[in-house]
């Protein structure tokens, strides 16, 4: 008996609109992945340049806004992307969002904020996507920020470094259901977000110094990255956080 | 909130979380404060605003308007003279008000 054509994997992004994430919905639809949700929190002009891209590599591209601060909009999220598929095969978390000052002075609304956006959304939608995944992978986006001291990044440094925990501690749950989950994490990655950095100029220019590789990290760096993780390739690749930084934290 | 809330509702709503997203106390919540120069707002803040907002009266806010509502090519003075706490307490009535309202 034939078994068929195989069905078209489908992959939810969120923050999939600008950036990294549009750099990865991409990524995913020249990789052959069918269907794409684009998870996104307002910016309907920047997703649907998304869906142009997606749909530019002959995937199909559903844009589903939701803000991931609130828990009641994940679960909206999810009953949309039932509406779609049964199936889910792909899961990368690149939503993030967090204030830019020191953690000394951080207040705990800001606090509570960046964890939610960054962290425990990420934990939410796992927990939503694995009912949907009889196998399949799972990629966050992190940064060095989660591991090492960056100044003005404390509130998502520690947000970063929940997420780094919940990679290691989920990927030891979901590996006997042949779910895989792994991170990627960059250094500063040229886009519209970090622009918002205070003293933006003068700390590329440090990093471009500082980075063997002698350029500041573009967002399609990040997406290989991703590509690779999610890719039989990486089989064997459970709960770590692979770097791709041009080697800046080697020194 | 189970029952659509009325205007006044929504305005000791949007005072309240205010004092929560600003961290003060409510007594200094007024129509005349000034978020960025009396009650120290900063952006982070403002976007923790708009979520709670939005979270409890399950409408959308759309930040960019709002701010242009205040004005075109205002100075630095101007924009913060004029992004008070009655300025976000109305917008958000008339706006929760205009997504009721039957096209």
């Amino acid at each position: 008996m034939s078994a068929g054509p195989r069905p078209q994997r489908v992959a939810l992004v969120t923050g999939g609109s600008r950036g990294i994430g549009r750099a990865i919905c991409r990524r995913l639809a020249r990789s052959g992945i069918g269907t794409i949700i684009v998870n996104y929190l307002e910016n309907e002009a920047a997703a649907a340049v998304t869906r142009q891209e997606v749909e530019a590599m002959g995937a199909v591209a559903h844009l589903l806004p939701a803000n991931l601060a609130h828990p009641s909009e994940i679960d909206g999220l999810f009953d949309c992307i039932a509406q779609i598929t049964e199936r889910l095969d792909v899961f990368v978390h690149s939503a993030a969002l967090g204030a830019f000052k020191p953690l000394s002075l951080l207040k705990a609304n800001q606090w509570d904020l960046s964890m939610a956006v960054n962290a425990r959304s990420f934990l939410l939608c796992v927990q939503k996507c694995v009912p949907m995944m009889p196998q399949g992978a799972v990629v966050a986006v992190s940064s060095l920020g989660g591991r090492r001291a960056v100044p003005n990044y404390g509130a998502i440094g520690a947000s970063k470094a929940a997420l780094e925990a919940m990679i290691r501690q989920l990927a030891m749950e979901l590996a006997p259901r042949g779910i895989r989950l792994n991170g990627v994490a960059g250094g500063l990655i040229e886009t519209e977000s970090i622009a918002k950095f205070p003293d933006y100029h003068s700390m590329v220019k440090s990093v471009i110094e500082a980075t063997p590789a002698g350029r500041i990290g573009q967002p399609d760096d990040i997406a290989e990255v991703v590509a690779f993780l999610i890719s039989p390739e990486a089989r064997w690749i459970h709960g770590q956080v692979l770097v791709a930084d041009g080697g800046f934290s080697l020194m | 909130m189970n029952e659509t809330p009325g205007a006044d509702e929504i305005r000791a709503m949007v005072t309240r979380h205010i004092s929560e997203a600003m961290l003060v106390p409510i007594k200094d919540v007024v129509p005349s404060a000034r978020l960025f120069s009396d009650l120290k707002a900063e952006s982070i803040d403002i976007v923790d605003l708009r979520f709670r907002v939005e979270g409890e009266l399950k409408m959308k806010i759309d930040q960019r308007a709002m701010i242009d509502s205040l004005g075109k090519d205002l100075t630095a003075d101007e924009f913060d003279s004029r992004f008070t706490v009655g300025f976000i307490i109305e917008y958000v009535v008339r706006h929760f008000a205009a997504d009721r309202s039957p096209a």
